[in-house]
């Protein structure tokens, strides 16, 4: 998986999110607004990022629409999705964990982390 | 992006010690590296030649590459100075209209022209090789004063801007001497070179 698309992307944050099997526990639509959510994020911690775009990507279905970011940050988009996802989760556990990617995400954002 | 060996060489470099950084953000910073080194140094230099007709001052020149950044000499047919001002590019300014029909060598300082941001801008090939290490100082230091990010590092970017400004400064001193070494900073004046007693 080359994480190329939006397709990509979510498929990828379900094996981490251990949610592959229908029906999801984290519905599509939430997982893509996830990603559009990560998009908002990268902006704001790293602008370089969108170097001559003249509009920030917005997607709308896990479907075959290319997600144009360097691949050095792509994993990281990964994990916003997973965090943001599981920060609807009450349990202790799923907390932890949702702070963990989250905190990932940035730290792989602006540092060699 | 160019296919010159130096320009590839030199991103490579960047990538090795900026890890995380991204070529548009190289290639951004490299943009403002050869305008700033161009600027300050006048290194790049062309000369122009401009047909004047009596009467008239103004005349629009335009480098074959590149953007002028300043003019540096206007001379006449004859080698004497023509006095003239360049304050808005790209209309040459003679102080006074010739008096008859003549060919001014008018010598520029050029910078690099804007360019889409996957092509590298015009560049003379012999700078790469002069100042290869130059450029590579100044990225390095812009990329590494940037805040927030991987490769965000003050202290080296203190060091390489300021390898950078003496690069900047040498090349400056060396264009002037027009490249050679130990060169005499003088020369005789004009008028006695013989055509004038």
């Amino acid at each position: 998986m080359a994480l190329d698309t939006v397709a990509d992307y979510v498929s990828y944050a379900r094996v981490l999110l251990q949610d592959q099997v229908v029906p999801y526990r984290y519905p599509d639509n939430d997982l893509v607004q996830a990603l559009n959510i990560a998009v908002f994020e990268s902006r704001r911690l790293r602008p370089d990022l969108y170097i001559g775009g003249a509009a920030l990507p917005s997607f709308s279905a896990p479907d075959t629409t290319a997600v144009a970011i360097d691949p050095q940050y792509r994993m990281a988009f990964v994990y916003f999705m997973c965090g943001h996802a599981q920060l609807r989760d009450e349990e202790n556990t799923q907390d932890a964990r949702a702070s963990e990617f989250l905190n990932k995400f940035s730290a792989q954002m602006v540092s060699i982390a | 992006m160019s296919t010159n060996p130096y320009v590839t060489r030199i991103l490579d470099n960047l990538r090795v010690r900026l890890p995380g950084a991204l070529d548009t953000a190289l290639k951004l910073e490299l943009f403002n590296v050869l305008n700033e080194f161009l600027k300050k140094s006048n290194a790049w230099q062309e000369d122009i030649l401009v047909d004047v007709k009596p009467g008239v001052t103004d005349y629009p020149i335009e480098p074959a590459d590149g953007v002028i950044n300043r003019v540096m000499q206007v001379v006449n047919s004859a080698g004497i100075n023509v006095r003239a001002t360049f304050a808005v590019p790209p209309d040459l300014i003679l102080e006074v209209a010739p008096v008859q029909n003549d060919t001014l060598t008018v010598t520029v300082s050029l910078t690099v022209a804007d360019t889409d941001r996957d092509e590298f801008p015009v560049f003379p090939d012999w700078m790469f090789s002069n100042y290869y290490d130059d450029f590579i100082d100044g990225a390095l230091g812009r990329m590494m004063s940037q805040p927030a990010k991987p490769y965000s590092n003050e202290r080296l970017s203190i060091y390489h801007l300021r390898r950078f400004h003496n690069a900047v400064a040498r090349a400056k001193a060396e264009i002037q001497h027009g490249n050679l070494y130990s060169a005499q900073s003088w020369r005789y004046p004009a008028f006695a070179s013989g055509r004038q007693r």
